[in-house]
């Protein structure tokens, strides 16, 4: 009996004493991370990419003259392969290097100035830093304050120096290469990459980006169009439901062709580019347009800018615009005049003539303005003009207004 | 036996076990500390102070103010002084020599900037990644505001409506207007961005940058200052400092049409033995014309007298005199600022080692206490943060101390001695370098030097980083040093300082203090791009862990990474040969670096070959010998790199 009492005694004694500790607030365990972040505020529902727009459709827009410069102008080629035209400034993409002209004077990056290749395939434009993207053959360049940073696979997380296209999305940089989409987010200067192994795509051959409200779409050479979710992280895959590479056997039963060359995005409606025609989708349904059917210009469509739903593009055999019902196109012809062919809804063509044109059929990059349009062309950067007669050089078109709205506050966590 | 006494006998031997077990515990860890301790320190020293883990928000019970960085009000009446360790920044009464408040930021405080109407401070806060706006009178936080990785120095623009943040661990700059009117945007500044300044008109923002960002690693360094237009944020121009590294303090003469910048002119491809005219580093200050870009390079180091580490800077307010401290030989040095500019006139691509050119514009030096670190001007007198001394100097225009507040007056102990050892030049030769002068932050300079005890030309090695150095034994490149008291003791004094060893007590403080130092943290955000491929990392621990190759052959254990690469410090302490011997290299066995907080020790190899991860495996002539990777596809190299730079 006494033992028992000597044990109760013990025990009692033993729990009064590891009360406390055993009582005491757990403290929360240390994140590795440091504190967790703020839980991020409520967002508004994402927005839907195919909303028909307020604004009015813009029309094809009808130009009236072409003026071209070359190297006889400053360019270091007269291969031009992309052009990005601002307020202040006309960057231009030539197989030679990037061309800035600022008012008269022109800066050249070249490799030898820091350049990762003299091949340049595509221009961007971040607004946030104002930093331009230079996509080339090998890598990507990155040029802010007239300092030169270069991006390749073998010095960064870019998976494939053959880079198509390059797109700013706020904080994201895109670029579109043989091996993938390649993401470089740079507040964190995190790299990643979708390619076969994690997205819906077949095969990671990627031609070109275009990112829209909520959604981002890439053009794959042989796997039609992709589509993200950018809310739901879902995929989607457009491809062309006949899977024939010559035929396009049933209009608008999707995209018409399976190998992508450009992809462009604007209120709403989602331009394809192939080497056999083009093809719009407005969120529920496919529509395929040819030079045949349509009056495009040529089914080598080798790119495609979109203004609200009229969109310009840039072929094999000149260039044109259409906005759905009009097509209009415009080629240029060995007196060095410029027939416009103007085909409503498919229905017989009607031309005119311009006594001045741009200075080549293959026209590889388009960048349409509210009133001009300027052309990067195989002899020379075209600009074509609303108005008949020349003034004073013109100004600068105002830079297109983003695809996708502002990224918020940059997070470098 | 009855049972109770069974029972009483068993609770008196557990408490004897238990009470004794404590003495002796107890003695064990009083011997334990007393190894890295000096007679007359406390008996009681914190397990922590060791052994504390790397989280960057702890806070140590008994850490010391150390002063780091400093603003004063416009009106010179308050200093706000940041304490990274007490994670504090205090209001400081300059007339009266008082504490009157504390600002508390949530974080590490970096540096701090008073609004141009002085009402209120922003606090760069390093570990949360942001800037936090308080009341200047109060010292309340009022907004935070992300800013980039590991923010530093922070400028108010002239209508205090925005705010620039050198943002150290990204390399860019962020420009965040305050009231959220336009968003935050981050520019591309040089390598490791580290300190603003705003020019007295407003119209020009200067950023300097403390690393060298040249890739070759046998072309001399160079770092940038970037120049931004006040009010735009634009970069209007970027203006390279020739050999120059380790600028991390900037200011603007009194017309804003030059910026002046104290550096490290650095001679690292020059064999180390060479002692003259500056040595293998030279205190140098830098004048940079803001509307051409124009540089002069000037020396602060004079004949026989080095001006190691140079630090904050601070004009006075007619502008003709600059006070430029020195933390490694703890002076302030004063410039005649009329006198430079006329010299600047002569100065040639030589002019930092022309020693005497110096004594034409500094009118004399004045001692200050342990590393002072900033300085700031409050009307006609000048407000320094000595670090290592927990304490805050008030200089007149001459550089004499008249007054001081000590923030702590509890003597040193063995760690804080170890860190003022580290940070002190007067060990080397005539002052010119310390410690600290290459290890920044007890990291690395990302320079390589040729040290000619292996051979002039021969073994030319990056400098690494000594952040979670200990348990990571032997050192050098070629591992031949087994201990840090090695490392530090004689070699230092046979190959570097050339002067005397450090004493017994100095080199167990400093030893002391190295094998203290947590291992950097992984980069915050690096490893993720939002939306995309959060497995990456999990992927790449899988190819870093793994032991048969994709097409299922079993990988020999000479290429696995875990056999050289043993975690958690990324290290077996021992040596291997990856196929990276150079020309210039007398062995290909290398010492297995630790991989802890590689994201941040770029370039890489033990030539600096390597300038990002990737080009470890990368460059030609890597097959297999660095671990077997050659069947690994571009996107399995991006993973494993994404598990590294999480490590």
């Amino acid at each position: 009996m006494r033992t028992r009492r000597w044990l109760a005694i013990l025990v009692v004694s033993l729990a009064l004493a590891a009360a406390p500790w055993a009582l005491r607030r757990p403290t929360p365990a240390a994140s590795a991370d440091g504190p967790p972040p703020a839980a991020p505020p409520a967002t508004a529902p994402p927005p839907d990419p195919w909303a028909v727009p307020a604004t009015p459709v813009a029309s094809a827009t009808r130009y009236a003259r072409f003026e071209t410069l070359t190297t006889k102008d400053g360019l270091p080629s007269d291969h031009v392969t992309c052009v990005l035209a601002g307020p202040d400034e006309l960057v231009v993409g030539t197989d030679r290097g990037v061309a800035i002209r600022r008012g008269t004077a022109w800066t050249t990056y070249r490799e030898a100035q820091g350049l990762s290749h003299d091949v340049v395939t595509s221009l961007a434009r971040d607004p946030a830093t104002g930093d331009l993207w230079v996509g080339t053959v090998r890598g990507a360049t990155r040029v802010s304050g007239g300092k030169l940073l270069v991006y390749h696979q073998l010095n960064s997380g870019l998976i494939n120096d053959i880079v198509y296209h390059v797109v700013v999305d706020g904080p994201r940089v895109w670029f579109a290469t043989q091996s993938g989409a390649s993401v470089l987010d740079v507040t964190s200067g995190a790299w990643a990459v979708w390619d076969h192994r994690n997205s819906i795509m077949h095969e990671p051959w990627c031609y070109a980006v275009a990112v829209g409200p909520g959604r981002t779409w890439i053009g794959l050479w042989g796997g039609g169009v992709i589509e993200r979710d950018t809310a739901t992280g879902l995929w989607r895959e457009h491809r062309d439901p006949d899977g024939e590479m010559e035929l396009d056997l049933d209009r608008d039963d999707g995209p018409i062709h399976e190998v992508s060359s450009f992809v462009a995005y604007d209120d709403g409606v989602l331009w394809q580019a192939t080497y056999f025609g083009l093809s719009r989708f407005d969120g529920r349904r496919w529509r395929s347009y040819t030079a045949k059917n349509t009056g495009l210009p040529g089914d080598f469509v080798q790119h495609v800018a979109a203004r609200g739903r009229t969109v310009w593009m840039g072929t094999d055999q000149g260039f044109g615009c259409f906005d759905g019902t009009t097509a209009v196109s415009y080629r240029r012809e060995d007196d060095g005049t410029c027939t416009v062919t103007t085909h409503v809804d498919g229905g017989p063509a009607t031309t005119a003539k311009l006594p001045t044109a741009p200075g080549d059929n293959y026209v590889l990059w388009v960048q349409p303005g509210p009133d001009d349009v300027w052309l990067a062309t195989g002899h020379g950067l075209s600009h074509g003009f609303a108005t008949a007669s020349p003034t004073a050089p013109p100004a600068l078109p105002p830079a297109l207004p983003p695809a996708s709205p502002p990224a918020p506050a940059a997070d470098g966590r | 036996m009855s049972r109770r006494r069974r029972v009483l006998m068993a609770v008196a031997v557990a408490a004897v076990l238990l009470g004794g077990g404590t003495v002796v515990a107890r003695g064990w860890a009083h011997r334990h500390a007393r190894t890295f301790s000096a007679p007359g320190d406390p008996a009681d020293v914190s397990c922590a102070r060791c052994h504390g883990k790397d989280a960057p928000v702890k806070v140590a019970a008994n850490a010391r103010p150390t002063p780091f960085d400093l603003a004063v009000s416009p009106d010179g009446r308050r200093a706000f002084v940041v304490c990274p360790p007490q994670q504090r920044v205090l209001i400081v009464d300059v007339d009266d020599r008082e504490v009157v408040g504390e600002i508390r930021p949530g974080g590490t405080p970096g540096s701090v900037a008073v609004s141009p109407d002085g009402a209120r401070v922003a606090v760069t806060v390093v570990d949360t990644h942001e800037v936090v706006v308080a009341d200047a009178g109060g010292g309340s936080v009022r907004t935070r505001h992300a800013t980039g990785t590991e923010p530093h120095g922070v400028a108010f623009d002239a209508t205090g409506g925005r705010l620039f943040v050198a943002n150290t661990g990204s390399d860019d700059v962020s420009v965040l207007d305050l009231a959220g009117r336009v968003p935050a945007v981050r520019r591309p500044a040089g390598h490791e961005p580290y300190a603003v300044a705003r020019s007295p008109d407003g119209a020009t923002v200067a950023v300097v940058s403390r690393r060298s960002d040249v890739g070759n690693m046998d072309a001399p360094p160079a770092t940038e200052v970037t120049l931004l237009d006040g009010a735009t944020g634009v970069v209007r121009r970027r203006v390279r400092l020739p050999s120059c590294h380790m600028a991390e303090a900037v200011a603007f003469s009194a017309d804003s049409a030059r910026v002046l910048v104290p550096s490290i002119e650095a001679r690292n491809l020059v064999p180390i033995l060479q002692v003259d005219r500056g040595w293998v580093m030279a205190g140098v200050i830098a004048s940079v014309d803001v509307a051409t870009g124009a540089v002069a390079l000037l020396p602060l180091t004079e004949p026989m007298r080095g001006f190691a580490d140079p630090a904050g800077l601070a004009l006075t307010a007619d502008g003709r005199r600059a006070l430029v401290l020195s933390g490694g030989t703890d002076e302030v040095a004063l410039v005649d600022t009329d006198a430079l500019r006329a010299a600047e006139a002569e100065a040639a691509a030589d002019a930092p080692r022309r020693l005497t050119l110096a004594l034409r514009y500094v009118r004399g030096r004045a001692p200050l206490r342990s590393n002072p670190r900033a300085i700031a001007r409050a009307g006609d007198r000048f407000v320094v943060t000595e670090r290592l001394a927990d304490a805050i100097a008030i200089l007149d225009a001459d550089g004499k101390v008249v007054a001081r507040l000590e923030l702590d007056r509890s003597p040193p102990d063995a760690l804080r001695r170890g860190e003022q050892v580290f940070h002190d030049a007067r060990a080397a030769f005539q002052g010119h370098f310390a410690c600290r002068s290459c290890h920044p932050g007890a990291h690395t300079d990302g320079l390589t030097y040729d040290f000619e005890i292996d051979g002039v030309g021969r073994d030319v090695v990056l400098n690494r980083s000594l952040r979670g150095v200990s348990g990571t034994e032997p050192f050098k490149w070629v591992g031949t040093n087994a201990t840090i008291d090695r490392q530090c003791g004689p070699r230092f004094a046979m190959v570097l300082s050339r002067a005397d060893v450090f004493d017994d007590a100095s080199l167990k403080s400093l030893v002391g203090w190295l094998h203290s130092l947590p291992p950097p943290p992984p980069r915050p955000g690096a490893g993720r791009v939002e939306g995309v491929d959060a497995a990456a990392r999990e992927r790449g621990k899988k190819l870093f862990e793994r032991a048969v190759r994709k097409d299922g052959r079993p990988i020999p254990p000479s290429g696995r990474c875990t056999t050289c690469h043993m975690l958690p410090h990324g290290t077996t302490g021992q040596r291997a040969d990856v196929g990276t011997k150079g020309p210039r290299d007398g062995t290909g066995l290398f010492d297995i670096p630790h991989l802890t907080g590689v994201a941040t020790k770029a370039p890489y190899l033990h030539d600096a070959r390597a300038t990002t991860l990737e080009e470890i495996w990368t460059l030609p002539d890597v097959r297999d010998q660095h671990g077997v990777v050659t069947d690994l596809s571009k996107a399995d190299l991006n993973d494993l790199i994404e598990f590294l730079r999480g490590l």
